[in-house]
């Protein structure tokens, strides 16, 4: 699986091929090079200089912990929940994240209960209006990984990185009100970063709209990455909110630091460029979890509607209607099992349904994610 | 006061469609580099470049607005107190001129200056070092196309082969002066009028000529 850190592939793929891949020496020249994560290059060849260090008995012990509760999962989804929490933000090892992520996101059950889905759906031709959507996300995401110049000149659907790329931006799909909730929360957290943000006018659209949509894969170091993705799959959309802050925390809440940005494009510019050497992999995750106790999952809902609440007294009726999101794997295990409770052909609601509204984690998703969840499932396996 | 250099800070804006190349002059103009490793913009990018205008400093803030349209809604927020604007279409796409008025329209209609008027607006023809097959060829068209849709000016512009991307800027910077001072002297009735001055030596044609 690529997404996987430490694919041997991408290992023993250094310097393989003297690989057609452009000449452009912001790719390392014509020698095929990649790093443990399979980047050839670009701005997301940027190694953490902070990346935690595992010893090998701990790595092998989680890996049995993982793999016991791959055999129980739902016994583990719906009685230790909490447990699954908290190896999730311990991170997921690297040789089972693929697997993980799919029992997380429930697409392992995808596959599962619609057989021959996954064929019919890659027989496909597609529809020309999420093809065009596809095309523009394909380079919003990660143009320098291996896989990307051979599925980018393939061009078909059945590329899964095409749709894989596609998912992740999906996932993020943004509701035009977390900007508000973002800097309400902001105010509570972290006055000091507030403040100067509001001093000058830095409307949270202006850095927020690549974290959120991207779940910060082209702001973090790629090793952060994969960790908040982990909490991300399991947690869903409220891990989002909480990097962000504690990001916005980490950039501008103390005198010292907002002394060096005076200005509002001094201050876009850290923000947009957040110097990897000031992310430490553990900081991030712990500070991701001590702010949990102020920004709590019912803290992001009330803000949520008191945000829906104030957009319709001043400009009316939402045109995309937040409704509710689904927090995480715990609440699609939730949903799955009223949905099958009321229907017994309850599990075709997560193919192709038309259940409003789109969010994070959402029941409902367009044919083409289908897909990509489904070849993960054939396909992805460690 | 006069010890001093004056210092004019600038909001611009650089919009149009995915992929027409908008990243790519700001670089040029502001780094002096191109690459052609394209990854597209999300919500906004922003730059910085400083010039020396006659006595005074321009400090130009470039703000880089990624093309996609389905950040529609949220361009308001970008549009805020700009001063002047670029829109970029690419020369070998004719989708990407179509799209022009779009971001015109778009633009005039959530921003305008404390005179009401609309921002100044520059329109650049970019990739002009590519075989182009349809409007650019014919000057007149554009000249016209122009006039009728309120832009100042057009060029023709390569973020690859550095073609005329500081003579558009400079050219936008000379509107945005003269906006700036025509809001000036609206507080005392207006009694110079424009001049009508055909620069030969500039590769566009522009009408509201500014001396």
């Amino acid at each position: 699986c690529f997404l996987m850190s430490g694919t041997l592939e991408s290992l023993s793929g250094l310097g393989e091929d003297g690989s057609s891949f452009g000449s452009d020496s912001e790719i390392n020249g014509p020698v095929r090079r990649t790093d443990k994560y399979g980047f050839l290059g670009g701005c997301m060849l940027r190694l953490c200089p902070f990346e935690a260090d595992i010893a090998v008995a701990v790595a092998r012990q989680r890996e049995m912990k993982w793999l016991d509760m791959f055999r129980n999962w739902d016994k583990w989804i719906s009685r230790r929940f909490p447990k699954v929490k908290v190896r999730c933000r311990k991170g997921i090892p690297s040789s089972l994240r693929c697997k993980a992520w799919q029992l997380l996101s429930n697409s392992q059950e995808l596959l599962e209960s619609n057989p021959g889905k996954f064929e019919e759906l890659e027989k496909d031709q597609g529809d020309p209006k999420w093809l065009d959507i596809i095309e523009k996300d394909l380079h919003r995401q990660f143009p320098f990984h291996e896989m990307f110049p051979q599925f980018y000149t393939s061009h078909t659907f059945t590329s899964p990185l095409l749709l894989i790329f596609s998912f992740i931006y999906r996932v993020g799909y943004q509701n035009p009100l977390d900007g508000d909730i973002f800097f309400s929360l902001l105010r509570r957290v972290c006055p000091m970063a507030y403040r100067h943000l509001k001093k000058f006018k830095i409307d949270p659209i202006l850095y927020m709209t690549e974290w959120f949509m991207c779940i910060f894969s082209r702001t973090l170091p790629w090793s952060c990455v994969l960790r908040v993705w982990d909490m991300f799959f399991c947690e869903g959309v409220k891990i989002v909110f909480r990097v962000g802050l504690v990001l916005l925390k980490q950039m501008l809440g103390s005198v010292d630091k907002l002394r060096e940005i005076q200005g509002m494009y001094e201050t876009m510019e850290r923000l947009r460029n957040i110097p990897p050497e000031a992310i430490r992999e553990e900081v991030l995750v712990q500070e991701v979890r001590v702010i949990t106790l102020s920004v709590t999952e019912a803290l992001i809902e009330r803000e949520c509607s008191i945000q829906v609440r104030k957009w319709r007294e001043s400009r009316g009726e939402l045109t995309h209607q937040p409704g509710r999101r689904l927090h995480g794997t715990r609440a699609i295990f939730e949903q799955k099992h009223r949905a099958a409770a009321i229907s017994s052909g309850g599990s075709l609601l997560f193919l192709g349904g038309h259940v409003p509204p789109p969010g994070p984690l959402r029941v409902s998703q367009p044919e083409y994610l289908n897909k990509t969840l489904l070849w993960r499932e054939k396909h992805g396996g460690d | 006061m006069q010890n001093n250099r004056k210092e004019h800070l600038y909001k611009i804006l650089v919009i149009g469609d995915l992929g027409v190349g908008k990243t790519s002059i700001i670089k040029r103009y502001v780094h002096q580099t191109y690459s052609t490793n394209y990854r597209a913009t999300i919500g906004v990018d922003f730059a910085l470049k400083v010039l020396n205008w006659d006595s005074e400093t321009v400090r130009l803030q470039l703000w880089d607005i990624a093309g996609q349209e389905r950040f529609g809604n949220m361009t308001r927020v970008y549009y805020r107190e700009a001063m002047g604007a670029f829109i970029v279409f690419d020369v070998t796409r004719p989708t990407t001129f179509e799209a022009v008025s779009k971001w015109k329209e778009d633009l005039d209609s959530k921003l305008t200056l404390s005179n009401g008027q609309s921002i100044a607006t520059v329109l650049l023809a970019n990739k002009c070092d590519q075989k182009r097959d349809f409007l650019t060829n014919n000057s007149l068209k554009m000249d016209q196309y122009c006039k009728e849709n309120g832009f100042v000016g057009w060029f023709e512009t390569s973020a690859r082969e550095n073609i005329n991307i500081n003579e558009a800027a400079n050219f936008l910077v000379k509107h945005i002066i003269a906006s700036e001072n025509d809001i000036l002297k609206s507080v005392v009735p207006d009694t110079i009028s424009p001049q009508l001055n055909s620069d030969k030596e500039m590769t566009c044609s522009y009408w509201l000529s500014l001396d």
